[in-house]
């Protein structure tokens, strides 16, 4: 029987035949290595951070000022992570900071922009700051973070966001799609790699930035570009593996993925 | 005061943790949802059955300074394949103060069955039309579209039959935005729109949960209303409120994918931002009338109880994640951020996970997977701050909600603004 020219694949009721067995295989293939990588050579890899901040941070900041600290974190052995001098604000910077955050505020309702998204995020920003202000103008000495507290903190959370991003995106790529394992792996892997790097990079401004300019900085770093903001090359990088995926499946022999039923 | 201190900080704590777990169960439950859409077999309804014995039904509109865009939806619906023996339309003109009325006049001069229910009362709101208009219907079904809807030809035909089966109780199509290529916000709603129907809808369908009466682009049986006392005009999600009721007494909702009708999305944040509190406002209305019906409830098995719940809260759990970062900025500054041994982490994992709490990114890729669409993916990471905007008027919707229920205070019906150029 011959083929038909063209053929129109609806869209209502079309869904793709998924292997689940090798996709959870290939998930695990992509993601139980990474994991048990990041959790047994945690001591190698915290240290390797830790080196590289040592290195683009004395070319700043007196080498003797920067000091490498060990601790134990659970099961995963050891963690290093990079101490450094920090100072509380005085109180001009303050002040400073406070007329920044309220002609801002200001600002964007003189613009009328309060209601659009943008805005309500950096309202969000603005609010936290004006806390961290009030908190060093009134309470200061009740500051309960040193640059090591933070640091440690923040490796922490970087160990914690490696783990859940390579099970996220391994649980989100493995099974998107028809086949592509190509695309998959390199996407899963591009992940990962970026989150090391992103998480690393950050890691070492967030430190020059509170040892130069003050703790009243800490709370803004950590709520508004801290955790969350990882998520957005996260998404980044996935909507680029969807876009590609739908144009892989749309066209030629791709096309033969969907059923009905 | 150390003590009260240390009280505090442990509640935050626990709420946090709670607040993780709770977030994480959307997520699996999305996840879940995402995958069964993909590869899951698909169920449908009676849409393939031919008939010659067509049920009546009364097509309702609800109206109220509709002159931009009533001659699209009326136009659309004369186009429609329906017997006209068994179809009327009722346009309800709730209190216009535009051209609203001359122009269904001249309609109903042209055909007879378009029959408008002209409304001047006090008692105005989608409700109390709806309401009004059921006591002048004749059919059994009644199907209702909003006045900036577009639907397709064969839309009436595929509402209608689902009504085949017995146990029926209300049907929902899909919803499409017309404009959403419009600018940025349209773009965006359009992603939500598919996630929303292309992959959630129709996955708490395909799973026997509960799929949404979405109060347009659907329809029910007239006698299950008249039975039960109508639509309440004390709720502003009346379709919601609709939902809950059916499943409390024994009835299921259809929803059918293929019954595609286009809306007018709001094009301006401002309007966007009226439109979710007042959404928020009436489903979390329902919140507090449901929550303890459809727990106890004997005519839900287990699955749809869960879903039921789950879904009864979506428009609460953004109020509460409003809490967790006003929670999570005490802990910061009282020396507490090691919850979870750092791994703090995962309350933002779950947060971006349910962005704009319609549909989280990997939900609205496989909705646009499903539905062929190249390019628009790549505004995926704009739902970050899309996150912001809903969080931030959902609580606000939330919070009215609460004031209602302490104070009895009457929420008022605002209808959403038009952007559609009326047709010259």
């Amino acid at each position: 029987m011959g083929k038909k020219k063209q053929i129109y694949y609806a869209r209502t009721y079309r869904r793709i035949e998924l292997d689940a067995k090798a996709c959870i295989i290939f998930a695990c293939l992509l993601v139980l290595p990474v994991i048990l990588l990041l959790l047994f050579f945690m001591d190698e890899l915290t240290a390797l951070i830790t080196d590289f901040g040592v290195m683009v941070l004395s070319s700043v900041i007196p080498r003797e000022d920067i000091v490498v600290k060990v601790t134990d974190y659970a099961f995963l052995h050891e963690m290093h992570y990079i101490d450094l001098p920090m100072h509380n604000p005085g109180m001009w910077m303050i002040v400073g900071n406070l007329i920044v955050c309220l002609l801002t505020l200001i600002l964007l309702r003189v613009f009328k922009r309060t209601g659009r998204p943008l805005a309500i995020y950096a309202t969000f920003a603005i609010m936290i700051h004006i806390v961290s202000c009030a908190f060093f103008a009134f309470a200061a000495k009740y500051f309960p973070y040193t640059m090591a507290d933070y640091s440690e903190l923040y490796m922490k959370q970087q160990i914690g966001i490696w783990i859940t991003f390579a099970l996220l995106a391994g649980l989100v790529v493995s099974f998107m799609g028809a086949k592509h394992y190509g695309l998959k792996a390199f996407t899963f892997y591009f992940i990962m790699l970026y989150a090391l790097v992103f998480g690393t990079i950050r890691y070492v401004l967030f430190l020059y930035l509170l040892h130069q300019f003050s703790a009243l900085y800490m709370a803004l770093l950590f709520f508004v570009v801290g955790p969350t903001f990882d998520f957005s090359y996260f998404v980044i990088i996935y909507a680029f593996f969807v876009n590609k995926t739908i144009r892989n499946s749309e066209s030629g022999e791709s096309k033969e993925i969907w059923k009905w039923s | 005061m150390e003590m009260v201190l240390d009280i505090i900080i442990l509640v935050i704590k626990l709420y946090m943790i709670a607040l993780v777990l709770l977030v994480f169960m959307y997520v699996i439950r999305h996840f879940l949802f995402a995958m069964n859409r993909m590869a899951g077999r698909q169920r449908l309804y009676y849409n393939d059955i031919c008939t010659s014995n067509l049920k009546k039904i009364s097509v309702l509109i609800p109206m109220h300074n509709e002159e931009q865009v009533l001659s699209f939806v009326l136009d659309s619906l004369l186009e429609c394949d329906y017997d006209r023996d068994k179809m009327e339309i009722i346009p309800i003109n709730d209190n216009s103060t535009d051209r609203t009325k001359e122009l269904l006049d001249e309609y109903h001069r042209k055909y007879e069955f378009i029959r408008p229910l002209h409304r001047d009362c006090e008692n105005r709101g989608k409700p109390a039309g709806l309401n009004d208009a059921m006591e002048l219907a004749t059919g059994d079904i009644i199907i209702v579209f909003d006045a900036d809807y577009r639907p397709a030809k064969d839309m009436l035909k595929q509402l209608a039959s689902a009504f085949e089966n017995p146990e029926v109780g209300a049907v929902m199509g899909r919803v499409i935005p017309y404009n959403a290529n419009a600018n940025i916000l349209t773009r965006l709603i359009n992603l939500e729109r598919s996630g929303g129907y292309q992959v959630d809808q129709q996955a708490r369908y395909n799973l026997r949960l509960i799929p949404q009466y979405g109060g347009t682009v659907g329809g029910f049986r007239k006698e299950i209303l008249r039975s039960t006392g109508g639509f309440n005009p004390l709720v502003l999600a009346e379709d919601t409120e609709l939902t809950y009721r059916l499943y409390t007494s024994g009835w299921k909702v259809v929803y059918a994918n293929s019954a595609e009708c286009y809306e007018e999305s709001p094009e301006t944040w401002a309007v966007r931002a009226k439109q979710i509190r007042r959404w928020a406002r009436g489903h979390n209305q329902v919140l507090f009338r449901y929550l303890f019906k459809t727990i106890f409830n004997k005519h839900m098995n287990l699955r749809e109880k869960v879903d039921g719940l789950m879904l009864l809260f979506v428009y609460a759990v953004p109020f509460f994640l409003l809490l967790g970062q006003l929670g999570s900025l005490v802990l910061f500054f009282t020396g507490e951020m090691n919850l979870l041994s750092g791994w703090w982490v995962l309350l933002s994992v779950a947060i971006y996970c349910s962005f704009g709490n319609f549909a989280p990114f990997f939900e609205i890729g496989t909705a646009l997977f499903m539905d062929g669409i190249k390019g628009e993916a790549l505004l995926l990471p704009l739902l970050l701050f899309n996150f912001y905007f809903y969080m931030w008027n959902i609580s606000l919707g939330f919070i009215d909600a609460v004031i209602d229920i302490l104070t009895g205070r009457q929420a008022k019906w605002a209808k959403t603004a038009r952007f559609t150029k009326k047709k010259s």
